[in-house]
């Protein structure tokens, strides 16, 4: 696939925290919540129909993958489906982190933000 | 660690409710995600489970559903919102839902322009179902659904004197079981209560005349009310103060303002509090304003007075009302038994009948008279809209087998059954979203019109109007009706075989015309129950209006006034002289009246026929025994000596009453005719004499029977006494004009009020409007079932001409064949009548035989005619089959216009 991740940006809200939530790793549904939760410090905490809904069109569009279940996992839930980043992903996530990063850039040496 | 048994009853509750909530979404979504969603929702709960336990579940279902529905939303509309360029594929959970939406309701849209009329027609008459169903939705939600303004008011309750005896009858309930108190009765009860109640209130009716302030005169409405009446029904001033004890003897009273009336006098000025409220000659002190939409429980409130029980020692005065609260926790039957002893207890003598109480609870007693007719009117116009709906789907259903050729085209390229169907329910649903519309407007002009009917003071109408609660009703039935409407047609359609369809083979269909057929008999039923109900309504008004009342109606004037005001004034000025006081102002009144031109005579009598008052009096013959139980009782009337040929009172016997009576002081009496039989079946009364009480009276004469309260109780058993003799005075008027009574009434009003200014004046009017407003309910009921059976029957003769169309446009070649064979154009006529015959027979028929078995439900409101009435009904069904027959003259025409040559060409 050789589409550009430029033409992505930029990310909607839910979008970019899923990516960053698979940034590690594979993860289900339920561990990307918590990552997520974790990473907003709980201001964020989307709901399983978002949340999939997000993750079904990610992965119709190239930039998430369904795996597997790690083997070392214990099977409580079969119902459970784990995806991770592709390349193309990960490097629409590159991609948007640098664009956020120029902007925050910009917005300190305006004298705004932490110094 | 375990969350308990109670835990997993819960758990196990989510994750079902979750699991059916995923079918909100779109399939393909649900199949490839459904699962894990549930699985991480399942995982939600046990940490939600095993924080803060079951009672954490409930918000975390709210937000997880709620996230679903948005969810489902989401899926459906064009993704714009997870990343950039939209996707390479066309066909995914996103795209397609909606769109073949929005191509359904453009396809609809054209389907409709296409047939202009019968949609239109299906647009129109599904409004009108809607329309009049959301308005009687709104009237009954108004009426019954909606509680009282006041706090707490499931507490509060009415409080009547009756009869034992009548009290535990539930088939009188008509006004005669629910008396009105004298002021002393109220007086003891409020003062030797125990507790059962948490406070009572009194409450006479008033009206005024304001003149002079910022607007033009004008009548308005009062209640004058004891301290307890504001604690009871909670209601306390916005501005200004409540009534004081001082008030209660002032002279002229203060008075409280409604909101209303503060706006519309003095321009809503805080500055009204110590002015004044101007009536002719009197000025009463404002001392407060009522909050916005603060009233008494009986209809418009304009402004309150101050009513002081105690001071009026009269046992025979009944004209006031009395409400209660219950103390928190005390039942109506506690605070009955309690109310009922204190009235026994207070009997003075045995000429003043044992009463007790009876409570009703104020919401019931306000509704009573709206409760059964408000039910009945409402499942009439369910009834009406089943049949817009069973018109609707008739018209549908035409529409459809008429583009049997397009579906059949659809479903041959492999459109499957679930699409057709979601089209034709689309088109359902486009025209509920029209018909809803036009609903709408029909529903607002409707409630007008209800509210414009209905009799004056028909308690809680002016609360009734659309708000969001009933437009939210008239979408959701617009909606199901809709659905219902064409899901019928939609399936049968479906149901085809695609061949039949491609080839528009027009083979008579077992499934869709019949279903068509069916509906349309079903309709011309229900609108036979409808016209039959009607029937009987407008002809128990008719007899109502009839019967004859014993007394003269066209030509005499009956004036009321506020008896208890009146006797409160004179008492006040001096105790000593307040009933001779009285009589005096009265017989001056009464001749004042007499010598008014065009006036042939005048007289007081209280109670006026037709009015309030008490039946309560059991008398006994003279010169026999009879035991307590048997008898008579008998309502009482003072009268002045012309009252019966003022009322038109037939004296069949002996002599009314002279001046004379009034001055020897004799104890005499006039029977009704009815009371005389019934003391003495054989022989004439006159010269005998009655026991009532301990007085003795002296019959003189024997008068004709009265017809009383409503035209529909039994004939009253009534005996009158001159003014005067039993402490009684009667302070109505009758006035008996030469020709038409109506331009005499300001002159009326300007002659009593000559004799003192003063005096409240509650109504003037002619005893056949006074009349006419005891059958006001009737009126009212006849007219709307009339009005709905009218619809009913056009909805179904619109579905008879549908049927009919179709079946003649369904056998064109039969036609064209017969009259190239030489059949009579009358032939043709008769062919077509003899089906649509048989459609107005079969739905006549099961139409009263519906009518019959239902027919019990309505006997209570029929008045001289019965339920199964046999003219009624063999009228309605000629009408009926008329109307159908009339209905198909027009397919009937078209078949014997046929060109044989043309049908048989296309062969």
């Amino acid at each position: 696939m050789s589409d550009d991740p430029s033409g992505f940006l930029p990310l909607p809200d839910l979008t970019l925290h899923v990516l960053l939530a698979l940034a590690d790793g594979p993860l289900h549904g339920w561990a990307a919540i918590k990552r997520i939760e974790e990473l907003t410090r709980g201001r964020k905490s989307p709901s399983s129909g978002s949340l999939y809904l997000a993750i079904v069109r990610l992965e119709d569009r190239g930039l998430l993958e369904e795996v597997p279940p790690p083997p070392d996992v214990e099977r409580d839930d079969e119902r459970r489906r784990y995806h991770r980043l592709t390349v193309l992903g990960r490097r629409v996530l590159e991609a948007e982190t640098e664009r956020l990063a120029g902007l925050v850039e910009v917005a300190r040496r305006s004298g705004v933000g932490p110094g | 660690m375990s969350t308990g048994r109670r835990g997993g009853w819960w758990r196990g509750m989510g994750e079902r409710v979750y699991g059916l909530a995923l079918l909100v979404l779109p399939r393909a979504l649900r199949r490839k995600a459904g699962g894990a969603m549930a699985a991480t929702f399942r995982a939600r709960q046990e940490e939600r489970l095993r924080g803060a336990g079951p009672r954490g579940l409930p918000s975390l279902w709210v937000r997880e559903l709620g996230g679903l529905l948005v969810t489902a939303l989401r899926a459906r509309l064009p993704d714009r919102a997870t990343a950039g360029p939209p996707p390479g594929r066309t066909s995914g959970p996103a795209s397609s839902s909606l769109d073949r939406l929005v191509q359904d309701v453009r396809f609809a849209l054209r389907v409709f322009a296409r047939r202009p009329l019968p949609m239109g027609l299906a647009v129109v008459t599904f409004g009108l179902g809607v329309g009049t169903s959301t308005a009687m939705v709104s009237v009954v939600d108004a009426l019954l659904v909606r509680g009282l303004p006041y706090p707490e008011p499931g507490r509060l309750v009415s409080v009547y004197p009756t009869l034992p005896a009548w009290r535990d009858d539930p088939e009188l309930g008509t006004l005669w079981q629910r008396g009105r108190f004298s002021p002393v009765e109220f007086f003891e009860l409020e003062r030797e209560q125990e507790g059962a109640f948490e406070a009572l209130g009194a409450v006479l009716s008033e009206r005024l005349t304001l003149t002079g302030g910022v607007a033009a005169p004008e009548v308005v409405q009062g209640f004058a009310v004891s301290p307890g009446t504001l604690t009871t029904l909670g209601i306390s001033p916005a501005l200004g103060r409540a009534f004081t004890e001082d008030d209660l003897r002032a002279d002229p009273p203060p008075v409280l303002l409604s909101h209303g009336l503060w706006m519309r006098r003095f321009g809503g000025d805080p500055g009204a509090v110590g002015d004044v409220l101007r009536s002719g000659e009197r000025a009463f002190p404002v001392v407060g304003v009522l909050p916005v939409g603060s009233r008494m429980p009986w209809g418009t409130t304009d402004y309150l007075s101050p009513l002081d029980v105690s001071a009026n020692p009269s046992r025979n005065l009944h004209d006031t009302r009395a409400i209660g609260r219950l103390a928190p926790g005390v039942g109506l039957d506690r605070a009955q038994e309690e109310a009922s002893a204190i009235l026994l207890r207070n009997v003075p003598d045995a000429a003043h009948q044992q009463h007790t109480a009876f409570l009703v609870p104020l919401q019931d007693d306000l509704a009573r008279g709206a409760r059964t007719p408000a039910l009945v009117l409402m499942g009439a116009s369910l009834l009406l809209l089943a049949v817009a709906c069973g018109s609707v789907a008739a018209i549908l259903l035409g529409v459809g087998l008429d583009r049997e050729a397009e579906l059949g085209v659809r479903r041959a390229l492999g459109a499957g059954h679930g699409r057709v169907v979601a089209q034709l329910l689309t088109e359902g649903l486009v025209l509920a979203l029209g018909g809803g519309l036009v609903g709408l407007g029909v529903a607002t002009w409707t409630v007008d019109l209800l509210v414009g009917l209905a009799p004056e003071g028909f308690p809680g109408i002016e609360a009734v109007g659309l708000d969001a609660r009933t437009t939210l009703v008239a979408l959701g039935l617009s909606t199901a009706a809709a659905l219902v409407a064409a899901l019928g047609p939609a399936v049968a359609l479906v149901r085809r075989p695609v061949g039949d369809a491609l080839r528009a083979v027009r083979t008579a269909t077992p499934g869709a015309g019949r279903l068509q057929t069916g509906l349309v008999v079903g309709e011309l039923a229900l609108a036979t129950v409808l016209l039959v109900g009607s029937g009987l309504l407008v002809r128990t008004l008719r007899n109502l209006d009839a019967a004859d009342p014993g007394f003269e109606t066209e030509r005499v004037v009956a004036v009321s006034t506020s008896a208890s005001l009146l006797l409160d004034g004179l008492l006040a000025r001096d105790r000593t002289r307040a009933f001779e006081e009285l009589r005096l102002y009265v017989e001056e009144v009464v001749d004042a009246l007499a010598g008014l031109p065009g006036v042939e005579g005048a007289a007081a009598v209280s109670p006026l026929p037709l009015g309030g008052g008490r039946a309560d009096n059991r008398l006994a013959p003279a010169d026999r025994e009879v035991p307590e139980e048997e008898r008579p009782v008998a309502a009482r009337r003072a009268v002045t000596v012309r009252f019966f040929e003022t009322a038109g009172i037939e004296l069949l016997e002996g002599r009314g009453f002279t001046r004379e009576d009034a001055r020897t002081g004799d104890s005499v009496t006039v029977l009704s005719e009815g009371l005389a039989r019934a003391l003495w079946p054989a022989g004439s009364p006159v010269g005998r004499s009655v026991l009532w009480g301990t007085g003795t009276y002296r019959v003189v004469g024997v008068a004709g029977n009265v017809r009383d309260r409503e035209p529909r109780s039994p004939t009253e058993l009534a005996f009158y006494v001159p003014t005067g003799v039993t402490g009684s005075i009667p302070t109505d008027y009758l006035v008996r004009t030469a020709g038409d009574p109506r331009p005499l009434i300001p002159a009326i009003r300007e002659r009593i009020w000559s004799v003192d200014p003063d005096v409240p004046l509650l109504s003037v009017r002619t005893l056949a409007e006074h009349r006419r407003d005891t059958v006001s309910e009737e009126r009212y009921r006849a007219r709307l079932m009339l009005v709905f059976a009218i619809l009913a029957v056009l909805f179904a003769l619109t579905g008879v001409y549908g049927v009919v169309s179709r079946a003649v446009a369904r056998r064109r070649r039969e036609m064209g064949l017969r009259i190239a064979l030489g059949a009579a154009r009358s032939g043709i006529h008769a062919l077509v009548l003899r089906q649509s015959l048989w459609i107005g027979l079969s739905g006549t028929a099961l139409g009263l035989l519906l009518a019959v078995l239902a027919g019990r439900t309505v006997e209570r409101f029929l008045y001289g005619v019965e339920p199964g009435d046999p003219a009624t009904l063999l009228a309605i069904a000629l009408l009926v089959l008329g109307a159908v027959t009339a209905a198909s003259l027009g397919p009937s025409l078209k078949a014997t216009r046929v060109d044989p040559a043309e049908t048989l060409r296309a062969e």
